[in-house]
């Protein structure tokens, strides 16, 4: 009869002491990978587009590129409550804002910003069409490409950044094995970046670790 | 003088207003995922995914791979890609190919983080509301801390 309460304590315990070990997050095995600064672009680099020139990211951002290479033999699968982590050199860990805010955050505003010349200039130059019809065609024509240039500029720009986020250097949402993903991080300006985390991560959904990557020597692209 | 204001008025809402929903359907598993997105600038839009008689709801934003701004080839389909993040862990990496002008008439292809492969097209409201059954209105937030996709 001990013998059986024995048993089923010791099943009992091992069950409970089970479960707590698969609800917290341990750190993922055969993952290689460095996060390196990216060069920014200034007036005396030659090799323009090995660099990153996005003023209006690098008003409040600093690019890096995380590099991964999964040696396991099964594939590593991210969640959706994967997020990205900061690992400062004074211990503090901050959560990164995702791929969508930062792009919200980053962006050239395409349409409003132009609406402050495009209006006053459309008013002008109507005046003077109705004045002397001479003038005011080339006028008109004028706040006309006045306003698409600095507009698709900004569209463009932005389309680039969007890019480099999502389709050249997207974080993948499954690592297949013995391959290396390069993933863009935009890190904010003012921080002291140790190491980079990335949380809940798993091969099955069921145990969940965490990849960290430290930081290397700033790198030439 | 009223009147003018009244047509300022109406005219400013019209334009508040004007973002409209388009809406999709899966083709595999037929008929099975349901949802809409809503333009929010020239490169992206916002996304729901919801799936028949489940309470699985999705999120995240879909982006147009080309300038939409460009006066030539406006009715040609590009790439534009969508990740949603699941309430129950899943996450999708959809490609689609919509029309460069109007980020809409298109269909779609891509896996989940387990591979099981996702087929979309674009269905007008009345068609969507016809097989869906589903009255609800779909809304976006702005707040996208509160989204399923964290990263």
């Amino acid at each position: 009869m001990n013998l059986k309460k024995l048993l089923i304590n010791i099943l009992l315990v091992s069950y409970i002491a089970g479960n707590c070990t698969f609800a917290t997050e341990s750190v993922m095995k055969g993952v290689d990978g460095s996060v390196r600064p990216v060069k920014i672009k200034t007036d005396s680099d030659t090799k323009k587009e090995k660099t990153y020139k996005h003023k209006t990211v690098l008003k409040h951002f600093s690019p890096y590129v995380l590099s991964v290479t999964n040696n396991n033999s099964k594939p590593i699968i991210l969640s959706s409550a994967s997020e990205l982590h900061f690992l400062l050199d004074n211990g503090e860990d901050i959560t990164s804002l995702s791929r969508r805010d930062i792009y919200r955050k980053t962006r050239k505003r395409d349409i409003g910003r132009y609406y402050g010349i495009a209006i006053p200039g459309c008013i002008i130059g109507g005046a003077i069409t109705g004045i002397t019809l001479f003038i005011g065609a080339p006028i008109g024509a004028a706040v006309a490409v006045g306003m698409y240039v600095p507009t698709d500029k900004a569209v463009r720009n932005n389309v680039k950044i969007a890019q480099d986020l999502n389709v050249h250097k997207d974080l993948p949402i499954r690592f297949e094995p013995k391959n290396t993903y390069e993933i863009r991080i935009l890190a904010p300006n003012d921080l002291n970046i140790k190491a980079v985390k990335i949380t809940n991560a798993s091969f099955d959904m069921k145990k969940m670790y965490n990849m960290t990557f430290p930081v290397v020597s700033e790198e030439k692209l | 003088m009223k009147n003018i204001k009244n047509i300022i008025f109406v005219s400013l809402l019209t334009l508040i207003c004007s973002g409209c929903n388009q809406y999709f359907i899966s083709t595999t598993p037929e008929n099975t995922y349901y949802g809409a997105y809503n333009r929010r600038d020239f490169t992206h839009a916002d996304v729901k995914l919801f799936k028949k008689n489940s309470e699985l709801v999705c999120d995240g934003s879909i982006y147009l791979n080309a300038p939409s701004r460009s006066i030539t080839f406006k009715n040609d389909r590009v790439d534009a890609k969508m990740k949603l993040g699941c309430n129950d862990g899943k996450i999708l990496d959809i490609v689609w190919q919509l029309r460069k002008g109007s980020f809409k008439d298109g269909f779609g292809e891509g896996v989940d983080q387990f591979n099981n492969i996702y087929k979309f097209k674009t269905v007008p409201k009345s068609t969507y509301k016809d097989i869906t059954g589903d009255n609800r209105k779909i809304t976006f937030p702005n707040d996208h801390n509160k989204s399923y996709l964290k990263y």
